[in-house]
């Protein structure tokens, strides 16, 4: 991927440029360290800023802005690993098929919701204070009525180690109710204080004047040079698996296992994991097709993982009375993998589907963002090495981080 | 072959009707290397009733059949699966059945008219037997089991159910666990000969390829294949009455928090106007009255009256002699009773302003041009516009440009909340 970067004061932006989208994407990007009670004030702060700014101090006028600007989309969202990443993501009709000087206001107005926020006496607003708390509140209540959710919290807040994904599922909702508009203020100039900032941009940008905005705007801030580092985890404990079982009046059942992969190599978390994952739990892989197909026990059965924390999970939605022998089954399958019964077809659709998902990178704009983060602050291959690597990938590689599982959460929702 | 042209936003959507009736639609996007095809079928949820192809007796089908039909038709008679088929290129494969349609899509970037060919092949090329419908009915019941749980798809399918009395959205997409269980080969046979006939299906694509290319091909794909010309699909024509069927009723699931739907059922004829035309229009009022930029969903919220912003939903259903318009206005309350006092009273003082006429239109002209951006966002308007209109032509898309001011204030005129279904769906401990 050919990007450029510019350096302003502290901040690192990026640039990708193609003509073949009627939008542009900005994403800016505040990293930071972060403990466990950060969680759900950056909830709460990014619904607080989404919903007003100063100029625009509440949401009819947000939503006025909106449409004066020709529609933008926001998504401001907090990626936690062993640092926080902060994203404010933002997508903009170009200029070229709007009005001119829509790209620069485009802008304004992004920096207005992070730097220029409804604030009174050195707090947040109250009212919209007080209407984001409650919207959060309900959100959570109306999510915790998805039964996939709730194996979700009651799975991963379970898992023997400290991961990013264990304590963000831990968060006690009601905790919510010890912030309020003065210490929300306080974090969020502490937030600012302490953060560095890297800038995300793709799409028909003509690139002077998009930096030349940029150091108009970001000449009255001044942020830290970023010195902290990513680091994935490397588990090394072997657990002993934690069984849990809980009842609720749902009409169906729903088993979830979550593994640790032990001692992962680099290699095997960029390049092995991901098609270990596609083989074992993918569409018409080896849970499909012996748990869904063969033996008709659910509607959907799938494993999920994740690189950054070497663990994987496996979901399925089952009737109780099947639990056993879904178990044994599911068992059955990794056993395979860890014996190498696997074909060289299971390798070849694997590849092939990671391959063609590499290949679609530059037909959308999000997917195009998302790789020049990747490549230039997660410092991974461009799409071109990394489908090289794919391809070296040998069945002998699977087997031996088949071998490095192990079991650590067992949880099943018995439903009625 | 026809070229209609959507000067607006640049873009050329190529069309042929074929010789069997199947109507084709092509975009070509020379510069994205994704190729994306939906081929569907106007046979839904709702179609349980109807004569089979080259029989005399009208027949009712279980609940949950066309669904099941989708779910079967990826079973063929070859040892290549078709899953397998589409996984050795790379490329992603799914279906979808609604209330009215089921429909099969794939997308790929690679060997695309090979995939194609294969894609229409085994959709014409239905092979049930009684093995393997025995063998899906466990994993269709289990899906059927996972909806029961969601609260929000029974909520909006018992909202449908309360204000429709003969339209069979009493029963589920899914279908019931009983109807599951009872159904035959012989009765997927009966529907697959009735609704898949290229007459009844559409089929869409956006490609890299050379358009005229790709109609070659799917002709001589289409040629092959033998369909009689004297189709003719009948279904049972439904009498709705204009008055809704349950005006009022609680119900109680697994929920945390309490939602309120207020529906209103109006005959589209009163309006007098073009119906694409019409559904932006009841979009531009319902918004600026109802939504989250409207100050009386603000008000409503600083009170508590109501816990989250309200949304709403504009639906047309055609009965065998009228076509109705179903409003439904959606929040959740813990005030209900209040909150449907405020809401009653804001229904009959509907307001709009030219400055929100202005901004909206605004908006909605710069949805299209948000649309047109990917291969999928193309796919969506042709699918859409289609669902729509049965057809796709730029006087659909136009017509986003011809809005006026006026004409928004005739029809706010008309609306009226006189005839009305509220549903509540209330925690089960609250019973």
């Amino acid at each position: 991927m050919e990007y450029k970067k510019y350096v302003i004061d502290n901040v690192e932006i990026y640039t990708y440029k193609t003509d073949k989208f009627k939008t542009i994407k900005i994403n800016m990007m505040f990293i930071n360290e972060y403990s466990s009670e950060d969680i759900l004030y950056n909830n709460l702060l990014n619904k607080v800023l989404y919903k007003s700014t100063k100029t625009c101090n509440d949401e009819i006028k947000m939503n006025k802005k909106y449409m004066e600007l020709y529609s933008p989309g926001l998504r401001i969202f907090d990626m936690y690993k062993n640092i926080s990443e902060k994203n404010f993501q933002y997508t903009f009709l170009n200029e070229k098929y709007t009005e001119k000087e829509q790209n620069k206001n485009n802008i304004d107005f992004l920096f207005d919701i992070i730097f220029n926020p409804n604030i009174k006496n050195k707090k947040f607003e109250k009212n919209n204070f007080l209407l984001c708390k409650n919207d959060l509140k309900i959100n959570y209540n109306l999510a915790l009525e998805n039964p996939n959710f709730l194996v979700d919290i009651n799975s991963f807040s379970n898992i023997s180690e400290d991961l990013p994904s264990k304590i963000l599922m831990s968060t006690d909702i009601k905790k919510l109710d010890d912030i309020n508009e003065k210490n929300l203020y306080n974090y969020y100039i502490n937030f600012l204080n302490t953060s560095s900032l890297k800038i995300f941009i793709v799409g028909d940008i003509n690139e002077k004047q998009i930096i030349n905005i940029l150091k108009d705007k970001l000449k009255n801030f001044k942020f830290k040079n970023n010195d902290l580092e990513i680091q994935e985890y490397t588990l090394i404990n072997k657990s002993i698996t934690n069984e849990i079982r809980m009842h609720k009046d749902f009409n169906q059942s729903i088993l979830k296992l979550i593994y640790k992969v032990l001692n992962i190599t680099d290699y095997e978390r960029k390049y092995v994991f991901p098609l270990f994952n596609i083989i074992l739990g993918g569409n018409n892989f080896k849970l499909y097709k012996n748990v869904r197909e063969k033996n008709s026990l659910s509607y959907y059965i799938y494993s999920r993982y994740n690189k950054f924390e070497s663990i994987f999970s496996i979901e399925c939605g089952i009737k109780k009375e099947n639990y056993n022998k879904t178990l044994s089954i599911i068992y059955k399958q990794l056993k395979n993998m860890q014996e190498s019964i696997i074909s060289n077809k299971e390798l070849r659709n694997a590849k092939e589907l990671i391959i063609a998902s590499e290949n679609n990178i530059y037909d959308n704009l999000n997917s195009i963002l998302s790789e020049l983060i990747n490549v230039s602050h997660l410092k991974t291959d461009d799409n071109e090495e990394y489908i090289k690597k794919i391809k070296s990938v040998k069945i002998s590689d699977i087997v031996n981080l088949a071998n490095k599982i192990n079991l650590d959460v067992l949880f099943f929702l018995e439903g009625n | 072959m026809r070229v209609i042209n959507l000067k607006k936003v640049k873009e050329k959507i190529f069309y042929e009707k074929l010789e069997n009736g199947l109507d084709v639609y092509i975009v070509k996007k020379e510069n994205f290397k994704t190729n994306s095809v939906r081929f569907f079928t106007n046979f839904g949820g709702l179609d349980l009733e109807f004569i089979p192809n080259k029989e005399k007796e009208m027949v009712k089908m279980p609940s949950g059949i066309a669904h099941f039909l989708e779910h079967k038709l990826f079973e063929t008679n070859s040892r290549v699966k078709v899953d397998e088929f589409f996984q050795k290129n790379g490329s992603y494969i799914n279906a979808f059945t609604n209330y009215k349609k089921t429909c099969y899509h794939f997308k790929c970037n690679k060997n695309f008219k090979e995939q194609l060919i294969y894609f229409l092949d085994f959709i014409q090329t239905p092979y049930f037997t009684d093995k393997n419908v025995k063998k899906e009915k466990g994993i269709i019941k289990q899906e059927a089991l996972m909806t029961l749980d969601d609260p929000d798809r029974k909520f909006y399918q018992k909202m449908f159910e309360n204000v429709f009395n003969n339209l069979n959205y009493d029963k589920t997409v899914v279908g019931s666990l009983e109807d599951i269980e009872s159904i035959t080969k012989e009765d997927l046979y009966k529907c697959y000969n009735t609704f898949y006939h290229p007459k009844n299906m559409c089929l869409l694509i956006v490609t890299n390829q050379d358009e005229k290319e790709i109609f070659d091909i799917i002709k001589d794909n289409q040629s092959k294949k033998d369909y009689s010309k004297k189709y003719k699909l009948i279904k049972k024509e439904y009498v709705e009455n204009d008055e809704v069927s349950k005006p009022y009723e609680i119900i109680y699931e697994n929920v945390k928090e309490n939602r309120v739907c207020y529906s209103i059922k109006i005959d589209s004829s009163i309006f007098n106007m073009d119906r694409e035309k019409l559904d932006f229009y009841l979009d531009f009022i319902l918004f600026s009255n109802l939504s989250n930029y409207s100050k009386f969903n603000l008000d409503l919220k600083k009170k508590k009256i109501i816990n989250k912003n309200i949304t709403y939903s504009v639906s047309f259903n055609k009965t065998s002699h009228k076509e109705y318009i179903m409003i439904s206005i959606l929040s959740v309350s813990d005030n209900i009773d209040k909150y449907i006092k405020l809401l009653e009273k804001k229904l009959n003082n509907l307001t709009f302003s030219k400055e929100d006429f202005i901004l909206i239109k605004k908006s909605i002209i710069s949805d299209s041009l948000y649309m047109f951006n990917s291969v999928d966002g193309i796919m969506n308007y042709l699918y859409n516009d289609y669902m729509f209109n049965k057809k796709i032509s730029s006087k659909s898309f136009d017509k986003a440009f011809e809005l006026s001011y006026e004409e928004t204030i005739k029809v706010l005129n008309k609306i009226s909340n006189k005839n009305k279904s509220i549903l509540i769906m209330k925690p089960k401990k609250d019973k």
